[in-house]
């Protein structure tokens, strides 16, 4: 969405969402669970933006869709102990939760008020006071071995009948997304070829997540949905939710894909959605917004959006790729990171590899190779292994390059930062593809094999 | 028990005072710093392993406070002082934390300290089968302490404690000496184990029987059996992922053909009874406390004995609950919370049953029973919590967020901790022959027990709501859980170490302890304060550990004596080893 | 391996005993000590007491043995279920023969070392010196033959780690860049494997142990009669006469493999005919033509073509070759070099921590420390040697038996 400019957009009252069909569960639950009331969620929940924002936090302060900080905490859930319940199969997680938290309470109220109760009731009199109770009475003891035995096979059973709707397959009229974890951020990677940093769904369709991973083990959570799945490297894990459309809690605003284009109305439901699996510096940073459209906003959605390299300006397609691919190991201002940084790099005289300086300035040519093939040249001072290839397409490596350019200091010519631009990068004949080069260096290539197969 | 009249001078069981001579006891029976380092003595080796765990403990501790401190705020709150950034700082502590609690601290806490020190005195022995093991042993604790000291200078570790590949095979840290110093810590734990079995099985008095034994000695049994079985498990692992990390060999990496999933059996396999490790002994130690302090038989003796053993069991069946997102078979994650729900049951039983002792007992509030009724507690609220993650699809939405950390936190830390300070105080006395001073024991239970809750309750409502744990920084919407969890660690830091103040003005000024300041039974009580050096004057035979009627109260030494000075201390044989009425001449022949 | 030390007390008479570290020592509660013989130590009642704990102690020092070996061999399980052509494959580089002996050494050595055992019961100090020497020089042998196993694979390149020649390339190359290419001059060519000198070797290796090696072996089923052997002379190259590679500027196959190259200047003359078919990139192993390999080869025809006076074994009959190896099982096979190298290297740890314990038997023994009454430590080595000996006999049909 980062290509559609920030418009303002109604924000509605949160309100708790209520489906019916948890309502039972909520009301036995409500006596028993007052015990464990915690003003906590009640506490007001103050937007302060970050000191280091996020990705997503970055992404939106450069003009985007997303807000920093949008309250998708919509309350949701009994004293606010869950989110909303935003998936077809939220209410049954929900409802085993509540089930569960009754006996919970019913059981800890039992033994916390007994352990009261007792040290209050039987306080020592005397030091020599030596009560003979009796020391053990079979049948009683049996009972409490099988009392709780009961409810055990009652939570696994409604727990697993409610696992079983997660995990089995939605069937042929799911909506097929890839989603590419890396260090540290996700692709989210449409039918059509598209990517795009942050999930956008149709609502009323379920949708089938395929996880790869390109480096470590990440995970995949969306606590609206109550869906989370690992995504393990070498594996091809599979996840899949169904949102309903939320009225009551959705978004809207209006833009126009293009000037003079009519305008369209975009309505949509914002969730979190998080990395849950430990996977190094930034994985805190890992997280994106869950984006549930109406069927028909979704579909103007990805047709904007998929043709946004064609609409944007060489640099404005640079710093894109930078902000949603490469921001997490590229530093733009000088700071190190995993990687070296971008600033003054386009043009740099001897810049310094592991086999000694290169021969002549940084270059288009040096830079497509360390895209590549990042192992063919290394940076003195950063790992072999550092960068996997990483298969840009022919339009979004010259923005890149352009982009560079831009925030060197060796460089002193002009900026390509307007649509004509593309003429002088891309000779007309030069079919544009979305598709990844056909590189064999590439080790992973889009959408396909695990590593693999390299 | 405020000590009114400290007795000047030390008695015996019988109250009367004792003839004291240096080298009378283990602590003055030798003297020199080698005496300590080379000495077999299962008593000064359970006291050397206390100074070594409590230092990693405060380690732990101090990066506990400021993981913490650094999520009061979201962003950055501490300076960034080590690793590439400040997340990188804080996931650094986040490991550390873990590493050093898990593997230097609660694993060995009760086994190895308790263990060491109450289990040859609890069985009328002399000491453990295998002394020199023994010493062994704490020689690889200090081992692997010495390679986690390594690992802090060198780099320091930002895996997780549980060192997932590919990220610990890729990350720059300094993942090879962690995994070796968990593989020689590993080595420790396996000697104790091996220790603890062979003395309970050979050690035992030749009237013990093993329904005679303490509940303690249960516990520990379990925890031996667990230690010996699953430990190697994990030396093994840790040896692949060394090998994975220096030869790249790639067995857990999927670029060269491995697989991720797989260390994660392996890891889980040894840690998941690990975590039996750490409770199963806190449940022994529970349980006598709460007999001793309600003066009333155990209720259910052989219902707790061999619930330690189910759990023990259990255990071992159950890893695959940690995997229920990565993929693996829907059946086998089906099965697997089948059988995690098992686990409940033992533990149950436990808690009924310290509830039925109490029931009409005469309970006495001093601070062991303070810590053991806090451990009840926590341990309830760490249970019930650990049903919401053994059902299968509400632990799809709790796994790896806070509520995992709280439940955790709750069966682990709390409990474990509770019943490791309770013990501790409850056998203070025993091991140093100083009473501590009980007003400032109950402030700083007080302060440990609402510290604790307020810490980690809160985290159940972060994590249900889908906060993820192991993060840095967090979306606004939990900050306030954060801010309530960060305020409540600072008030148990506070009754941390109001504790230590307490024990250390108690070896410094508490006054003389009676043998038996409890009444409690079982054998250690029956032998002076601090025992001698071979435990006991005569050859002690089994009785039952749970009756107090021999004793009674002395108001003079503050203490309970033998009821009947007459009568000879019925834990002891005749005067010099004569036979029992029905008992063969010779104890050698008559040894089971 | 510290947990192999005998939990036996009374192994070491020059550590003091406990009681006397402290001298002082006070008025009463010491007359309990030196009940017994010296070996007896100050908190068992009797030697009974402490023979049994001693057993019972190593038997759970055995069992932690077992679980260390189970994680491996679990491992084991694992990838032979999921990646069976891989180990099919690759036990054909395991040299059965060897193994063979190896088992029949360290059974033997076990017997000397029960024999032992019994010697010290009847104190027969002479007989239990010789069995402890015998039992020892079983384990050198063991580990000599294995050391042989090993320099065979080692010259192989069939090593553990990224040295070995089934290693995925570009890992390995990743591996050179950090150890040897940065260490390198800018005008130095980088060292690197292609595909194509990979699948070269792998051809060559392919020949040696399959029609030579594995022909003189009478433990497989697959029994290469003569006439379907292929001599590694004619085959040196697997397409045929042929050079091997000519060495690309910017890629420089391993050492070793010109070393033999120009240690055999014969193949070099024989093999004259040229076939620029390696080095080029992309190149796959498919473009080499394949006369003795392939769906038509010798080495696939072993099981199906009926040999006279052998059946054709219709259970066994897939005999992988690199070619006929799933695409995605490639990348996997020196997973199983991983696997052995792990679970043979921990074994022979082992096996020398327990020469290690036998030789210290041996020294005690010829001071004469061990008698009818005191036999404890020659007892629970004994056990320990034979769990070594019983993980061999498990090792040596799951790594070297695969069919």
């Amino acid at each position: 969405m980062r290509c559609i400019p920030s418009l303002s957009k109604p924000d509605r009252p949160n309100e708790l969402t209520r489906t019916a069909r948890n309502l039972p569960w909520r009301w036995m639950a409500f006596a028993l669970a007052l015990s464990v009331a915690w003003a906590g969620p009640a506490l007001p929940q103050e937007a302060e933006p970050a000191a280091n924002p996020t990705a997503a936090q970055k992404n939106a302060a450069q003009g985007t869709l997303s807000q920093p900080y949008s309250d998708t905490d919509d309350g949701g859930g009994f004293l606010g102990l869950l989110p909303e319940q935003a998936s077809t199969y939220a209410w049954e997680v929900d409802a085993v939760f509540y089930f569960i938290l009754a006996v919970s309470v019913f059981f800890f109220v039992l033994i916390g008020g007994m352990l009261f109760w007792f040290a209050y009731k039987y306080k020592q009199k005397s030091r020599d006071d030596l009560p003979h109770g009796v020391s053990h009475n079979t049948p009683l003891e049996l009972a409490w071995s099988a009392l709780p035995g009961v409810f055990l096979i009652a939570f696994f059973g409604f727990g697993f009948v409610g696992y079983m709707d997660m995990a089995r397959d939605p069937g042929p009229t799911a909506y097929p997304v890839t989603a590419h974890a890396y260090q540290w951020g996700w692709q989210f990677e449409y039918p059509n070829g598209y990517r795009d940093s942050n999930l956008h769904i149709p609502a009323g369709r379920p949708v089938r997540i395929t996880n790869q991973s390109k480096d470590v083990l990440h995970s995949l959570y969306v606590p609206a949905f109550r869906a989370k799945k690992d995504v393990v490297p070498g594996r091809l894990n599979k996840m899949w939710f169904q949102s309903n459309f939320n009225d009551v809690t959705a978004k809207e605003f209006v833009h126009a894909p293009k000037p003079g284009e009519p305008e369209f109305t975009y309505r949509f439901n914002e969730y979190d959605l998080f990395c849950t699996e430990y996977c190094g510096e930034k994985h805190s940073n890992m997280n994106a917004k869950v984006y549930v459209h109406t069927r028909e906003s979704f579909d103007e959605w990805l047709r904007v959006s998929s043709d946004w390299l064609s609409t944007t300006p060489p640099v404005q397609v640079g710093e894109r790729v930078w902000s949603s691919r490469c921001n997490s190991c590229h530093s733009i201002d000088g700071s190190d990171g995993t990687g070296p940084t971008w600033k003054d790099l386009y043009g740099q005289p001897n810049h310094m590899m592991t086999t000694g300086p290169l021969p002549g300035p940084v270059d288009a040519e040096y830079l497509r190779e360390s895209t590549y093939q990042p192992q063919a040249k290394v940076v003195a001072g950063y790992p072999a292994n550092g960068m996997a290839a990483w298969p840009l397409t022919d339009r979004e490596m010259l923005g890149v390059i352009e982009y560079m350019k831009t925030i060197s200091v060796h460089y002193q010519g002009p900026t390509l930062d307007k649509i004509e631009d593309w003429d002088t990068l891309l000779p007309p004949e030069s079919p544009e593809s979305l598709e990844s080069p056909e590189s064999p260096d590439a080790p992973e290539a889009i959408g396909g094999e695990p590593a693999a197969a390299e | 028990m405020s000590v009114l009249s400290p007795t000047p001078t030390p008695t015996d069981i019988f109250g009367k005072p004792r003839d004291v001579k240096p080298g009378d006891d283990y602590i003055n029976h030798s003297k020199g710093l080698m005496s300590w380092l080379l000495t077999l003595d299962h008593k000064r080796i359970g006291l050397m392993y206390m100074g070594g765990v409590c230092l990693t403990f405060l380690l732990g501790g101090v990066f506990a406070v400021l993981l913490r401190t650094e999520l009061i705020w979201g962003g950055q709150t501490l300076p960034h002082v080590f690793g590439n950034s400040w997340e990188s700082q804080y996931n650094q502590m986040f490991t550390l934390h873990g590493a050093v609690m898990t593997f230097l601290f609660i694993i060995p806490a009760i086994p190895a300290v308790i263990g060491n020190f109450a289990l040859p005195l609890m069985l009328g022995a002399k000491d453990v089968a295998f002394p020199r093991l023994n010493l062994m042993s704490l020689y690889c604790w200090f081992g692997g302490a010495v390679f986690f000291v390594w690992v802090l200078v060198s780099g320091g570790l930002d895996t997780g404690w549980t060192f997932y590949t590919p990220y610990s095979t890729t990350t720059s840290t300094n993942v090879p000496a962690a995994t070796l110093g968990a593989f020689v810590l590993g080595f420790s734990s396996i000697l104790t184990g091996v220790n603890f079995i062979a003395s309970i099985h050979m050690l035992r008095p030749r009237d013990m029987g093993w329904f005679k034994m303490p509940l303690l000695m249960w516990a520990l049994y379990a925890t031996a059996v667990i230690q010996i079985l699953a430990t190697p498990v994990l030396a093994i692992t840790l040896l692949l992922l060394f090998a994975e990390r220096i030869m790249q060999i790639g067995i857990f990496d999927p670029a060269l053909g491995g697989d991720p999933v797989l260390f994660q059996h392996f890891f889980w396999f040894y840690s998941h009874p690990a975590v039996y490790i750490m409770i199963l002994p806190a449940l022994g130690v529970t349980s006598e406390i709460i007999s001793v302090f309600s003066r009333k038989h155990i209720f259910g003796y052989k219902f707790i004995a061999f619930s330690s053993i189910a759990i023990a069991l259990f255990g071992f069946i159950v890893w695959g609950h940690h995997m229920f997102t990565s993929g693996q078979s829907v059946y086998i994650n089906a099965l697997f919370s089948l059988l995690t729900m098992s686990v409940a049951i033992p533990s149950a039983i436990k808690v009924f049953n310290w509830l039925a002792t109490m029931w009409r007992g005469s309970i006495r509030l001093d601070t062991p029973m303070l810590y053991a009724m806090g451990f009840i507690w926590l341990f309830t609220i760490g249970g019930l919590t650990g049903l919401f993650l053994a059902t299968l699809n509400t632990d799809i939405h709790f796994h790896d967020t806070y509520f995992v950390v709280a439940h955790f936190h709750y069966v682990m830390v709390g409990s474990t901790l509770f019943a490791f300070l309770g013990g501790m105080y409850h056998w203070f006395p025993k091991m140093f022959g100083k009473m501590y001073d009980e007003r400032h024991g109950k402030i700083a239970w007080t302060l440990t027990f609402i510290g604790f809750n307020l810490t980690f309750f809160i985290q159940f409502i972060a994590g249900s709501r889908g906060m993820p744990r192991r993060y840095a920084d967090f979306l606004p919407q939990f900050h306030w859980y954060h801010v309530i969890s960060t305020l409540g660690s600072y008030v148990l830091a506070v009754g941390l170490f109001w504790v230590l103040y307490n024990w250390i003005q108690g070896l410094r000024k508490g006054p003389q302890a009676p043998a038996n300041p409890w009444g409690g039974n079982s054998l250690e009580w029956h032998t002076n304060s601090p025992p001698p050096h071979l435990n006991f004057d005569r050859d002690p035979h089994g009785v039952d550990p749970y009756r107090y009627d021999d004793w009674k109260w002395d108001e003079s030494i503050q203490g309970y004596v033998i009821r009947d000075p007459e009568k000879d201390d019925p834990a002891y044989t005749g005067a010099d080893g004569d036979p029992l009425p029905g008992e063969p001449a010779t104890p050698a022949e008559s040894h089971h | 391996m510290s947990d192999h030390e005998p939990p036996a007390p009374q192994d070491a008479p020059e550590t003091p005993d406990p009681h006397a570290q402290g001298g002082g020592g006070s008025a009463h509660g010491h007359d309990h000590e030196h009940h017994g013989p010296d070996h007896l130590a100050h908190h068992f009642d009797s030697l009974e007491q402490q023979t049994e704990a001693n057993k019972l102690g190593m038997w759970a020092c055995l069992v932690t043995e077992v679980l260390m070996f189970g994680g491996l061999f679990l491992a084991y399980a694992v990838y032979r279920a999921n990646h069976f052509p891989v180990f099919e494959y690759c036990h054909w580089f395991l040299d059965t023969k060897l193994g063979a002996i190896n088992t029949v050494v360290l059974l033997a050595s076990s017997l000397t070392m029960a024999l032992g055992v019994r010697a010290a019961q009847l104190g027969q100090q002479k007989l239990l010196l010789v069995m402890l020497i015998a039992t020892f020089m079983g384990g050198v042998g063991f580990m000599g033959i294995k050391s042989v196993e090993y320099s065979s694979k080692f010259s192989h390149e069939l090593w553990w780690g990224q040295g070995n020649l089934y290693y995925p390339v570009a890992k390995k190359n990743a591996y050179y860049d950090k150890t040897v290419n940065e260490n390198l001059g800018p005008d130095q060519p980088r060292q690197a494997w292609t595909e194509a000198d990979r699948t070269y070797r792998i051809y060559e290796l392919e020949n040696y142990y399959f029609n030579y090696k594995k022909g003189v072996d009478w433990f497989t089923p697959h029994y290469i009669p003569p006439e379907y052997r292929v001599d590694p002379k004619d085959y040196a190259y697997h397409g045929g006469p042929a050079d091997p590679p000519p060495a690309p500027a910017v890629s420089v196959t391993a050492p070793s493999a010109s070393a033999r190259a120009a240690a055999d200047p014969q193949d070099d003359a024989q093999h004259a005919a040229p076939q620029p078919v390696v080095g080029l990139a992309g190149m796959t192993s498919s473009d080499i033509g394949s006369p003795a390999y392939g769906p038509s080869g010798v080495s696939t025809a072993l099981g199906d073509v009926a040999i006279e006076g052998l059946e054709p074994d219709h259970g066994h009959r897939t005999h992988y070759t690199w070619d006929t190896l799933p695409e995605a099982e490639r990348e996997r096979v020196h997973i199983f070099f991983q696997i052995y190298y792990a679970m043979t290297g921990l074994h022979g740890i082992h096996v020398v921590v327990g020469m290690g314990l036998i030789g210290w038997l041996i020294f005690r023994a010829a001071a004469g420390a061990f008698g009818p009454t005191n036999f404890d430590a020659v007892e629970i080595v004994g056990l320990y040697w034979h769990l070594v000996d019983l993980i061999w006999i498990f090792l040596f049909p799951l790594l070297y038996l695969i069919h």
